[in-house]
């Protein structure tokens, strides 16, 4: 597993997402709701029939290998925004406490199994293409399940299925290029980033502490949440799809050096420490990568643009500005 | 009451009977670090788990035998640490 431009690894990254959201967000769900006797295998069956009108068709393919891999992401897309908003009504009949049981989450044995499409890319689009347009068909019964049991109305669902403007990463680069930009605020967000930020218009109802951790000369942060995928949605969207993979779980709390090495081609230097912080959804963590050289100047939409995603979760560099000469 | 601890302070991570909570990982159980950061009683995160688990403590772990400057940060309720004497293999940055 490794951060690449190539079809292969773009098609694996839309298998393991749509993996993850099925087996830890929407099949632990609908078990639970099945053990409680809350629903049952019939009424899904029975919801069948109009199901589709909760689901968008599948937009039309593309003619090359990256346009269709490209439409199959759109659709993931859908997906899991179908899959948050049945959480999110479902949240209220079902604990989160229980779904990680149901999940296996503590309990290795009770884990859902990921399924790997194999074999040519072709074909393994066109796998993938099915399958995701079955979990489609069982979000959609789940979506008017919850309909028939009166837990929320068609209207209010499909305003909720319509909503807009999705947290993204972009949030946090903002942040960071006003905090490299202006002392007094880097101090107040250090201090106090929630507080700081819903001053901002952030709302973070749903996040009980944010903690932003300031990379320095001799300390590199790293952002990681073992047991589950703790991360601070609410202000930097969903996390790449490595975020919530056991591979990464497990190896950048074993060798975090080498593995920020190989599986991010990240160099940190042997005089500075790597701090991996396993977080929980009690505290969740942004980092704030230390400004790149030869960005003196700047204002703060262009800093903005310098702040990946990874370097967000301290797994990547920042964006070298552009003139600033070769490293 | 659950017990509190003060930044700086030297713990080691139970085992196990840390009551209802399972979130501590299994590779940080019975390991030994410093107290760095105090969050208190979280509230407010009542979509997640419904119980109070104690004051919140983010524990900066001893270095692993032979790591080359890597550390783990976890934050860990106070029903999950005693008090230890063991010292630190080294000075917390």
């Amino acid at each position: 597993m490794v951060h690449s431009d190539d079809l292969d690894a773009h098609l694996r990254s839309v298998e393991e997402d749509m993996e993850y959201w099925r087996t830890k967000r929407l099949e632990p769900r609908v078990f639970r709701l099945l053990r409680k006797g809350e629903i049952s295998f019939s009424d899904i069956i029975t919801a069948a029939g109009t199901a589709g009108k909760h689901v968008p068709a599948p937009p039309a393919s593309g003619a090359t290998q990256e346009e269709m891999v490209a439409a199959l992401e759109l659709r993931l897309g859908e997906f899991i925004r179908g899959i948050q908003v049945a959480s999110s009504v479902i949240g209220s009949n079902v604990l989160n406490e229980e779904g990680r049981d149901e999940a296996g989450v503590y309990d290795g044995s009770f884990k859902f199994g990921h399924r790997r499409v194999e074999g040519p890319t072709d074909d393994r689009i066109s796998g993938l293409g099915r399958y995701l347009g079955e979990e489609m068909l069982l979000l959609g019964c789940v979506l008017e399940v919850l309909v028939r049991k009166g837990w929320v109305t068609d209207a209010k669902l499909e305003e909720m299925l319509r909503a807009p403007n999705p947290p993204q990463f972009e949030n946090g680069a903002k942040i960071v290029a006003r905090a490299w930009l202006d002392p007094a605020f880097k101090a107040r967000l250090m201090d106090d980033a929630k507080g700081t930020l819903r001053e901002l218009g952030f709302a973070l109802n749903r996040t009980p502490k944010l903690v932003v951790l300031e990379d320095t000369d001799s300390v590199h942060h790293v952002i990681v949440c073992t047991l589950c995928s703790c991360y601070p949605y609410e202000l930097l969207g969903n996390p790449p799809w490595w975020y919530k993979h056991d591979s990464y779980k497990d190896a950048i709390v074993r060798e975090p050096r080498k593995t920020l090495g190989e599986m991010f081609k990240l160099s940190v230097p042997g005089e500075v420490e790597v701090r991996v912080v396993d977080s929980t959804s009690d505290v969740r963590y942004m980092v704030m990568p230390r400004r790149p050289e030869g960005s003196d100047g700047l204002g703060e939409e262009e800093l903005a643009k310098l702040v990946t995603q990874d370097s967000l979760i301290g797994v990547g560099e920042t964006v070298r500005p552009t003139g600033a000469g070769a490293p | 009451m659950p017990k509190e601890f003060a930044l700086g302070q030297r713990v080691r991570i139970k085992r196990e009977g840390g009551g209802t909570n399972r979130r501590v990982p299994e590779y940080a159980r019975g390991g030994t670090g410093t107290i760095v950061r105090s969050y208190g009683l979280v509230t407010g995160n009542r979509h997640d788990h419904a119980e109070e688990w104690g004051p919140l403590y983010g524990v900066l772990l001893d270095p692993a035998p032979g790591s080359s400057g890597e550390r783990l940060l976890l934050d860990i309720h106070a029903p999950w640490l005693e008090e230890t004497d063991a010292g630190a293999s080294e000075a917390v940055v």
